[in-house]
Parts: C-alpha cells; structure tokens; sequence
C-alpha cells in the first residue's frame, strides 16, 4: 500500500512547522488579555443618578435586579421624587445581556471589567447598592402584573 | 442487509424458548446520558446482537429549559437573549432567525448597513461553528489534534465577535430592527486580516490532513449512506441534507436579509456517509469566506437600526423567520396577541429534527460507527432539548 504512513509525515510537518510559531496559548492567571472596549462584565450602579424608574426592573429577562422605591421630599419644597433606597442585582442570576444598560434613561447602570465572582452561598452574590437591603429572591412583580392583566382582557373578551 | 439483519433478530426474538434454550438474545445497551464522546447530554438506547446495532433510541430533554414557554413570559426584545441559548454554537443564527419572525410581525424596514453587519456576523459564525464541528467529527475517531486547531480558529473569531458584540458566546447583538451597534471602526480590517489568514491556514491544516487520511477513510466512507430520498424523507436540512446530494438552501431558494445580492455556490456532495458531509462543511467555509469578503467590500454606510419606539407592541397575528444555520434550517413562529409580550414562540431547531437520521441509519451499523454519525449530524444539545 503506496499511502501507508503518509498521514503521519503529514501529520508530524504539520507538528515540526507549529514548533517554530509562536504559540497561542494564554497562561489565564497570570497572563491578562486586555478587555475590548464593548465587553461585558459585571454590573454596577451609580446610586446617586438612579432616578428609580424601574425600567431595568421590568426589562430583565432574568429578573435579576430588584429595588425597594420610596418617594421622598429632597429640598424640602413638598414636591416628591422617586427615590431607589433599596437596590440589588443578582449575579448569579444575571447573564450579562446588556437589557438594562440600554433601557436606563440616565444611564447609570453600566457594564465594569469584572468577570470573576465567587461566593461560598448564592445569595452573597446578590450586591446590594442602596441604602437598605433587599431580598433578592423576591417575585418580579411586573410580569405577574401583566399576565394578569392579559387574562382580564383575555376574559372580557370572551364574555 | 440492514433489513435482513432485523428480521432475523425479530424472528430469533419471536420465539421465547429458542432464545432460553441457545442463549441467543439482543442486549441492550445505555450511551450516553453523560458519555465523553457524546455531544453534549444525549442517551441512547442500544439494541445490539454482537457488534452490530438493532435498533437505536434517542433519549432527549437533559438539557431542556422550556425555552418557549420562558418567551411567553418576557417582553419581545428580552426574549432574544434566550435564544442564544438554543444552539449555543450558532447563535448568532438564532438571533436572527427571531428577530425575522418579529420583523415579520411589525413589518419594518432594516437599515441596509445592518443587513449586511447580521450577514456578515452570521458567516463568521458558520466558520466558528463547521471548523470545530469537523474537530470533534475528528477528535471521536480519536485524533486529538484537529480540535484544538479547530478550535484555535474558533478562539479568533471570538475575539472578534467579543470586540464587536462584547461578548464571545452569548452575543445578544442581532436586535429587532437591526444590530446593537455598528462595527469598532478597526473591525473590518481585522475580519479581512483574519479571513485571508485562514484561507491560507485552511489547506494545510484541515484539508491535507484529513483528506485522504486512510483513518479517516476506513471510518467514514460508506458510514451512515443514505439516499436522497431517505433524507428528504426525515425532514433532514443543512450539511446533512446537502451531504446526498439536494440541493436545498435557505439562503438561496428562500432568500432573506441581503443573501439575493451576495454571490456563493451551495455546496452538495452525492456521497450521503459521513466523508461527505465533512466535504460539504469544509466547502461551505470557503463559500462563507467568499459571502464575507463580498459583505465587507459592499457595505453601505448609515445607520444600524430601525427607529421602533421604545415600547415594541406588535399588532396581533403570526411572524415566520426561517434562516440557514450552520446545522440546518432554523426558524422561527412568533404569534402575538397584541400585549408586548409573545401569545406563543415555536422554534424548529435543526439539531432537533436532524436527529431523526439516528433511528432510521443507525441499525445495521457497528456500534463504533455511532460517533462518526452523530459527527454527521452534529447537533448541539442546547438546540435538539430547547
Ligand atoms: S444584564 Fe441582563 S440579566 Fe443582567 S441585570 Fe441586566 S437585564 Fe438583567
Ligand atoms: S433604569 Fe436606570 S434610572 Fe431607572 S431604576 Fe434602573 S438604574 Fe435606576
């Protein structure tokens, strides 16, 4: 058989020329590549710009931040203003889409380079940004608001 | 021969006392759930008489997440997200797929600019997804090496996807309407860079390597033959379809996005085993390759979205999006009730569908040749469990 053993010496060329290349491979630790400008990471939340609209809220997919809104009187003028005193985000639960970056009308959520978390129990991984603590396990009640009031309309148009 | 096989096994197994009395009985055999060549979690029951298989069962849903009923719960837009879920290999293709359906509900107009940013990103997809597919068709015969080349392209090209999209895997960058942002201005040079490279890397790396490889030869060729007939039949699409020879291509026969205006040829083999299927692939990157550098020197200037207010409340009725996938065809029905979250999303995943092929090709075979097989078919168990 004429081809026998060609693979081989294909295969080894193949091997002696990577020898001279330069390699590839990145030793993670201690060898950090630079983050493009767009990436990802995770969240974190400029307190003092919120305006507690509950955009961020409601869009999420996973339901990952939840805020505690309070209305309060700032300068004393009698004219109250939404305010965030309790403000979490959930990074186990989050999956770093972006939905609540885009939606903030002030932007003041936005993406940080972190990307290493960990936590000897899920909940410490739920930061938590605002004066008071918030249960972060806590329902998403804007979904279950609107598919009630899907049903409603659902059953008044059947009756 | 494949009939012959299961009749004598059905006439062996008619008669209990035979079966008592010789000793002469199929065993049944578990792959898989958790099996190392496995893609991803699939278990298959196995009949086997000696070597050879009897019958074969796909076992699915270890990795199934409701993905649809989950859509019906989340506002249009953050339903996209999801579907990176689906075929966590191609995702890039899922986006699209969705947000076609949706734009068919709205019926919107996109940016020219953001057509051929998603043809572009979807291209350089199905080269991320064929090359390692091919690594890992090659890694189940049992050399090494090709994945990790394979996956060295890969890595490349995430690098780009993550300086366009910010992410590498789970990109949630084909919006409703358009794309998220326009491209990095260094980007093009990058993906041009990257693509002459590769089309010099691809000869000596894969193809020389692999074609005519006796290994590789003695553990393809023949296995997993099927006709024409056969494929069309289980409602095959993709490299699996086109592996015998049909010529059927979404990007083609039912144009979407710009693919009317970029020139490529869809590729066919007339073999239908598994060497074939692995020559259509390995074809197909260099048709992306050509789609890629048309998408880069044609791209029109201007915006990348469409204006859709802020609230996206589709009027009520059905969306359709179908797009070619690196597996096959992916599409996509999203009916709306009017409210600003889906009545109902169905996705027809192509892994899903292409894994009826197991049941009808698999019996007859050696139980060793199940991997080159599913190296055929090669799905993604985030797309085949939804
Ligand atoms: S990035 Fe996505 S998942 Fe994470 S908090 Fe924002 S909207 Fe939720
Ligand atoms: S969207 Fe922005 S301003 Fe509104 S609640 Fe969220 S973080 Fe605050």
């Amino acid at each position: 058989m004429p081809g026998l053993g060609q693979g081989i010496l294909k295969g080894m060329a193949i091997t002696i020329r990577r020898m001279f290349e330069p390699k590839i491979t990145r030793q993670y630790p201690e060898y950090r590549r630079e983050l493009p400008e767009r990436s990802r990471g995770m969240l974190t939340v400029d307190m003092d710009r919120c305006i507690a609209c509950l955009q961020c809220m409601r869009i999420c997919p996973d339901h990952c931040i939840s805020i505690e809104q309070e209305k309060r009187d700032f300068d004393g003028s009698g004219k109250v203003r939404p305010y965030a005193v309790g403000f979490s985000i959930d990074d186990s639960r989050c999956m770093y889409c972006s939905l609540c970056v885009e939606v903030c009308p002030v932007n003041c959520i936005y993406h940080t380079e972190e990307f290493e978390v960990q936590a000897y129990d899920r909940l410490e991984l739920a930061r938590q940004f605002g004066e008071r603590p918030v249960d972060p396990r806590r329902d998403p009640i804007p979904v279950r608001k609107r598919r009630a009031s899907r049903a409603k309309t659902v059953r008044k148009e059947a009756a | 021969m494949l009939e012959e096989k299961r009749k004598t096994v059905t006439e062996r197994l008619a008669s209990p006392d035979i079966r008592d009395e010789f000793g002469l009985e199929t065993m049944d055999m578990n792959m898989g759930p958790q099996h190392p060549a496995m893609h991803g979690l699939l278990r298959l029951i196995l009949e086997l008489d000696g070597e050879t298989i009897v019958r074969c069962d796909p076992i699915m849903g270890y990795l199934h997440r409701c993905q649809e009923k989950i859509a019906e719960n989340r506002m249009y837009p953050a339903v996209i997200p999801l579907t990176d879920r689906l075929d966590y290999f191609a995702n890039m293709h899922n986006e699209h797929g969705y947000c076609l359906a949706v734009e068919d509900l709205l019926d919107v107009e996109i940016p020219p600019r953001a057509e051929y940013i998603r043809v572009l990103m979807c291209e350089l997809m199905r080269i991320a997804s064929h090359i390692p597919s091919i690594g890992f068709l090659l890694l189940e015969l049992g050399a090494f090496t090709p994945i990790l080349y394979a996956f060295r392209e890969r890595e490349r090209i995430q690098d780009i996807f993550e300086a366009v999209t910010g992410a590498r895997m789970m990109f949630h960058y084909i919006r409703i309407g358009g794309v998220k942002a326009d491209l990095p201005p260094e980007i093009p040079e990058k993906i041009w860079n990257y693509i002459e490279g590769l089309e010099r890397r691809i000869q000596p790396d894969f193809i020389d390597l692999i074609e005519g490889n006796e290994i590789f030869i003695s553990r393809t060729r023949g296995v997993g033959k099927m006709t024409p007939e056969q494929a069309v039949e289980l409602g095959l699409t993709g490299p699996p379809l086109r592996c015998t020879g049909v010529d059927f291509d979404v990007r083609r026969d039912y144009p979407y996005s710009v693919y009317p205006e970029l020139e490529f040829d869809v590729i066919t083999d007339d073999a239908g085993d598994v060497e074939a299927s692995y020559r259509v692939r390995i074809r197909e990157v260099w048709q992306s390759i050509r789609i890629i550098k048309q998408c880069l020197e044609k791209m029109p200037e201007g915006e990348v979205m469409a204006d859709l207010g802020r609230r996206l409340r589709p009027p009520e009725g059905e969306g359709f999006g179908r797009v070619e996938g690196p597996r096959g065809e992916f599409a996509v029905h999203v009916v709306s009730d009017g409210s600003d979250v889906p009545y109902r999303v169905h996705y027809r995943d192509p892994s899903f569908v292409n894994m009826q092929l197991l049941q009808e090709i698999v019996p007859g075979h050696y139980l060793p040749d199940i991997m080159p097989i599913m190296g055929l078919i090669d799905p993604v168990s985030g797309g085949w469990d939804k």
